[in-house]
């Protein structure tokens, strides 16, 4: 083997990476899990309240290592993508309605900044609420969007933690049947190697 | 409660470029209207469409107008068939036959074909 071929294969491999999905589907658990495994910090805050996340966050230099190897990953965690926005279901947790509007107008730029997102990332992880019916126009959206961009997707069925999600993953896997699933639970660590592993993959 | 439809003819937004199409949905749309996009929206065209509409209602999150549904005839009532291919493909979406609605987030609607 020549000195290039050495230095190409010792080369890190390099890999922006999106937690992309819908409001409220676990993208930011996600992403501070990897955060702490890879980084040893977190991404952002995490709530029960909608749209906490309301701005790209980005964690770069991450070393990730999965399937025996390693790469330079960029972490994006993006704001929940919807369609719609309304102060007033922020009224029904508690906000006063100076801080509901301000988290509306907020959470519309980061819509915005999610759908511009797709256009910056090598690869996607869909976080999926398992839970909750899979089959709607936000997911339709983004996978199409990724698709189009030829971008690798991986769909993590999120919360199987919680009642009720076996039989989101079924439904999940029907739906999602052309794309590889990955049954996890972001926030008890359920099924996360596999996860890296395919994450992994997409960047060999 | 009155309503209005309003169809845009495939004749119509073949002539039109992306953020022109968007931007007549979403001039219709917001002023409570129901659009009727003969011929479907593809995903790339929702994902501007929702963009514009982000932009609209962040001006004034406090107005009537709170986003919009986006909704086609076997989607997403109920899930098609599942065979090989992923579900948006088969979701007749992108055949050219079956019309996307687009409504106000505020009018609930389902649709069916028989």
């Amino acid at each position: 083997m020549d000195l290039l071929s050495v230095l190409r294969k010792k080369k890190t491999k390099k890999l922006v990476l999106g937690i992309i999905g819908e409001v409220n589907a676990g993208k930011t658990t996600l992403a501070n899990r990897i955060g702490r495994d890879f980084a040893g910090k977190e991404v952002g805050k995490v709530s029960p309240v909608p749209h906490e996340t309301r701005k790209v966050s980005t964690l770069e230099n991450c070393k990730f290592q999965a399937n025996g190897g390693s790469i330079k990953l960029t972490l994006l965690d993006t704001p929940g993508i919807t369609s719609t926005i309304n102060y007033e279901s922020f009224l029904e947790f508690g906000l006063s309605r100076r801080e509901a509007i301000e988290r509306a107008k907020e959470a519309t730029k980061g819509v915005i900044e999610a759908i511009k997102a797709l256009d910056a990332i090598d690869a996607a992880v869909l976080v999926v609420d398992a839970i909750q019916q899979p089959f709607n126009q936000v997911n339709w959206t983004i996978l199409g969007n990724l698709e189009a961009r030829d971008i690798p997707i991986i769909v993590a069925a999120n919360k199987q933690d919680l009642p009720g999600s076996e039989e989101g993953l079924k439904l999940i896997s029907e739906v999602f049947s052309e794309n590889t699933v990955v049954p996890i639970s972001a926030l008890k660590g359920n099924n996360i190697e596999r996860l890296y592993g395919e994450i992994a993959n997409t960047a060999s | 409660m009155n309503l209005q439809l309003d169809i845009v003819r495939r004749s119509t937004s073949e002539k039109m470029s992306l953020e022109e199409k968007c931007g007549l949905i979403l001039d219709h749309v917001s002023k409570g209207r129901i659009v009727v996009v003969e011929g479907g929206l593809e995903p790339i065209e929702v994902a501007t469409l929702i963009t514009n509409t982000m932009e609209l209602v962040g001006v004034d999150v406090e107005s009537e107008f709170r986003g919009v549904e986006v909704l086609s005839p076997d989607f997403p009532v109920k899930p098609p068939s599942i065979g090989r291919r992923s579900f948006f493909r088969r979701s007749n979406q992108w055949n050219g036959n079956l019309p996307t609605i687009v409504t106000p987030a505020n009018i609930c609607m389902k649709v069916s074909v028989s």
